[in-house]
C-alpha cells in the first residue's frame, strides 16, 4: 500500500514514467493475480495481462486516491472476466494431449517450492470451492483490501448483500475447517 | 441428522470475529478451531509472494508500448497513411509529369514537432505530384462492395479480389 506517496506516483505514471508505474504494479499486482485465480480460474495471468494493458492505456484519465484506484482495478478485472467467459463460450477450447506428458513436474520444481505454492494455493482453492458471489466478495475484501462500499460498487451489489454474501461465506468456510476429515471423505451435506 | 452439524459449525462464527477475519485483523487466541483455521487460511491467501511479482518487466515493456507517442497518436483515432486520402485529387485529374513521384526524406515537409510520428503533413501534401496508387490506368474506379454475407471488411475486398493485395489505397476514397 503506498499511502501518501500514491498520488505522486499515480501523477509521474500517467506522464509515463516506467518505475512509477512499476511501483503501481508491485503494490497491486499480487491482489489482483489472486482475485483472477479464485474467479477466473486457469487463464488468471492472462486476464491480468489484459488489465494491466487497460489501465496502462486509461491511467492519465484516472482521477481519485489509492483506495479508488483498487476499486477501479477490479472493476477492470471483473470485466475482463466477463469478457474472457463470453468468448470461451463461444469458442470451446477442447485439450488432449498425453496425460503423462501434462504431468511431469517441470526440472527446477523443488519440494520446497512445491510445498510453498501447495499451501497458497490451497488456500485459494478453498475459498474458490465457495459459490461463486461469496468467493468473490471474500477476496475482494480480504486480499484486494476493499471495504464494503467499494465491493459493492465494483461487483454492482448493494452493501447488505455484500456484507451478507461475505458472512455467510465465511461461516461456510470454518464449517468446512471444523470438520475437515467429512470434507475430505467428500461428505456433502 | 446429517444437516446439524454444519449448522453448529455456521453458527460458532460470531458476526464481530467475521468481520475482523474480513478487515484483516485475524482472531482473538481463543476463539474456536474453525475462526482459528479460517484466519490462517485467510492469511496464508493474502500474504504476497515474490514469484507473484515475477511479470513486472513484461507489465513495464507493455506499459511502454501502449503509452509511446505513437500509440497515444492511435488511440486517438488515427490510422498511419490514411489520414490526407480523402482530401488528395483524383488520378485522373493531375498532369502526366506529376504521376511520377519525388523521392522524400524522413521527417521532411512541413510537419512540426507535435505531429505525431508517421503522420501525414498538412497543407498541400504532395507539392510534387501524388505518387501513383493504381497500376491499372487513370480510369480505374473501385468496384462496388458485394452483397453477398462476406465478413471480411469492404476495404480489403475489392483490393484482394483485383489482385493489388493490402498496400493499395483507394484513389478516391471509395473504400
Amino acid at each position: 500500500v503506498l499511502e501518501r506517496e500514491f498520488r505522486d506516483v499515480l501523477r509521474a505514471a500517467a506522464r509515463g514514467d516506467e518505475a512509477a508505474f512499476a511501483r503501481l504494479w508491485r503494490d497491486a499486482h499480487p491482489p489482483l493475480l489472486r482475485y483472477l485465480r479464485v474467479v477466473a480460474g486457469e487463464g488468471a495471468e492472462d486476464v491480468a495481462a489484459e488489465v494491466w494493458l487497460e489501465v496502462a492505456r486509461r491511467l492519465a484519465r484516472f482521477r481519485g486516491g489509492e483506495q479508488e484506484f483498487r476499486g477501479w482495478l477490479f472493476t477492470v478485472a471483473r470485466r475482463r472476466i466477463a469478457d474472457q467467459r463470453r468468448h470461451s463460450r463461444r469458442h470451446p477450447v477442447w485439450l488432449t494431449g498425453d496425460d503423462a506428458e501434462l504431468e511431469r513436474p517441470a526440472a527446477d520444481d523443488t519440494a520446497t517450492e512445491a510445498l510453498d505454492n501447495l499451501t497458497t494455493e490451497a488456500a485459494l482453492a478453498l475459498i474458490a470451492t465457495l459459490p461463486q458471489q461469496q468467493a468473490e466478495v471474500i477476496v475482494l475484501r480480504v486480499i484486494a483490501g476493499l471495504d464494503v462500499r467499494q465491493v459493492a460498487q465494483v461487483t454492482g451489489k448493494r452493501p447488505g448483500a455484500v456484507r451478507a454474501a461475505a458472512h455467510r461465506g465465511l461461516r461456510t468456510l470454518a464449517a468446512r475447517l471444523s470438520a475437515p476429515a467429512d470434507h475430505e471423505r467428500g461428505v456433502t451435506r | 441428522m446429517p444437516y446439524l452439524p454444519r449448522i453448529g459449525g455456521r453458527q460458532s462464527l460470531d458476526p464481530a470475529v467475521a468481520e475482523g477475519l474480513l478487515a484483516g485483523r485475524g482472531c482473538c487466541p481463543e476463539a474456536p478451531a474453525g475462526p482459528q483455521a479460517l484466519a490462517h487460511v485467510l492469511d496464508v491467501a493474502s500474504s504476497p509472494r515474490e514469484e507473484e511479482l515475477a511479470g513486472e518487466a513484461a507489465a513495464v515493456a507493455a506499459f511502454l508500448l501502449v503509452t509511446s507517442p505513437v500509440a497515444r497518436w492511435r488511440a486517438d483515432g488515427n490510422e498511419p497513411g490514411c489520414a490526407a486520402a480523402g482530401a488528395q485529387p483524383r488520378v485522373s485529374d493531375q498532369e502526366p509529369g506529376d504521376q511520377v513521384p519525388k523521392a522524400r526524406a524522413i521527417g521532411e515537409g512541413k510537419g512540426g514537432p507535435e505531429d505525431p510520428p508517421g503522420r501525414a503533413p498538412e497543407g498541400p501534401p504532395w507539392p510534387q505530384g501524388r505518387p501513383l496508387t493504381s497500376r491499372r490506368g487513370a480510369d480505374f474506379r473501385c468496384p462496388p462492395p458485394l452483397k453477398s454475407a462476406s465478413r471480411l471488411p469492404q476495404a480489403r475486398h475489392w483490393r484482394y479480389s483485383v489482385g493489388l493485395g493490402p498496400v493499395m489505397s483507394c484513389p478516391d476514397g471509395q473504400a
